[in-house]
């Protein structure tokens, strides 16, 4: 009996094209959190995360044949997120979002994973309060610098790949995430104090 | 300080962050930083700025419900075996 879990993105995608659709299902296992994460962030809001998460599985279990392999699986699978997204909010046009509404602020980062073995209780308050500001500012950004600032710094995607999963030039991608933490940065200011001359 | 140069450096300075920049222009900037406290400030910023943001992905709070899983898995069966 074949496991799935030790193959690697590209066998998997090779059997899935040979309608093996247990391949298929290892490749939504691998991917399902990350999109899902991603496309809230994105859009804001749990019911177009959950909507957005199924038609882009779908489409790439649609769009699997054609799927040549220029890119790697993960690079292909969040640009059809990403984009499908990026349609949706055009759509809506929406600037705000209930779900971060509707969470008490402490809710919000409960359980970010921050190690502060290292800081005194201030400190880590003082991060805690930081990164919640962070947060409310990201739904801020317009949207074409959320994108981007999602993929590189939450994310972590290279310049490269940030670029491929939105069809953008590498110096757009630089540009507009440089962009994004300027106004992030200031959206910090109560925590880390106005620059002279700003 | 020459306020074009400032300028020049505060733009560069998202790829200083990410060791995106060629030698020559990281040997720059650090000599302009080690004599401008405002560019210094920005970039100490910045740079705290971009390592918060990295423990962003970490939250609960954009972690999958079961059933959302559920839903997915119950979702593509339904629309994939249709179209096999």
């Amino acid at each position: 009996m074949k496991k799935y879990t030790d193959l690697d993105d590209t066998k998997l995608v090779e059997l899935a094209k040979d309608g093996e659709y247990k391949a298929f299902e290892e490749l939504v296992q691998r991917y399902e959190t990350k999109i899902y994460g991603h496309m809230l962030r994105l859009l804001g809001n749990r019911e177009d995360a959950e909507d957005i998460l199924q038609e882009t599985f779908l489409n790439a279990f649609r769009a699997l044949k054609g799927f040549r392999g220029d890119s790697s699986f993960s690079t292909w699978i969040y640009r059809i997120a990403t984009n499908n997204a990026l349609m949706k909010l055009r759509k809506m046009k929406r600037k705000y979002t209930e779900f971060r509404e509707e969470l008490p602020p402490a809710e919000l980062l409960k359980g970010a994973s921050v190690d502060h073995s290292f800081e005194s209780p201030p400190e880590a308050l003082m991060e805690k309060e930081m990164l919640e500001a962070l947060d409310k500012a990201v739904e801020k950004l317009p949207e074409k610098y959320r994108a981007v600032f999602l993929l590189r710094d939450v994310e972590e995607f290279s310049t490269q790949r940030t670029a491929e999963i939105l069809d953008l030039t590498e110096a757009a991608v630089k540009s507009r995430l440089h962009r994004a933490r300027i106004f992030l940065k200031e959206s910090l200011s109560d925590f880390l104090g106005e620059e002279p001359g700003t | 300080m020459d306020e074009k140069n400032c300028q020049r450096v505060c733009e560069m300075l998202s790829s200083y962050i990410d060791e995106e920049l060629s030698k020559e222009d990281c040997k720059n900037l650090e000599e302009h930083m080690a004599s401008c406290q405002t560019c210094t400030l920005f970039y100490k910023k910045l740079s705290t700025t971009v390592k918060l943001s990295r423990k962003l992905e970490c939250s609960d709070c954009y972690e999958m419900p079961n059933d959302v899983r559920e839903k997915l898995r119950e979702f593509l069966k339904k629309e994939c075996k249709c179209e096999k």
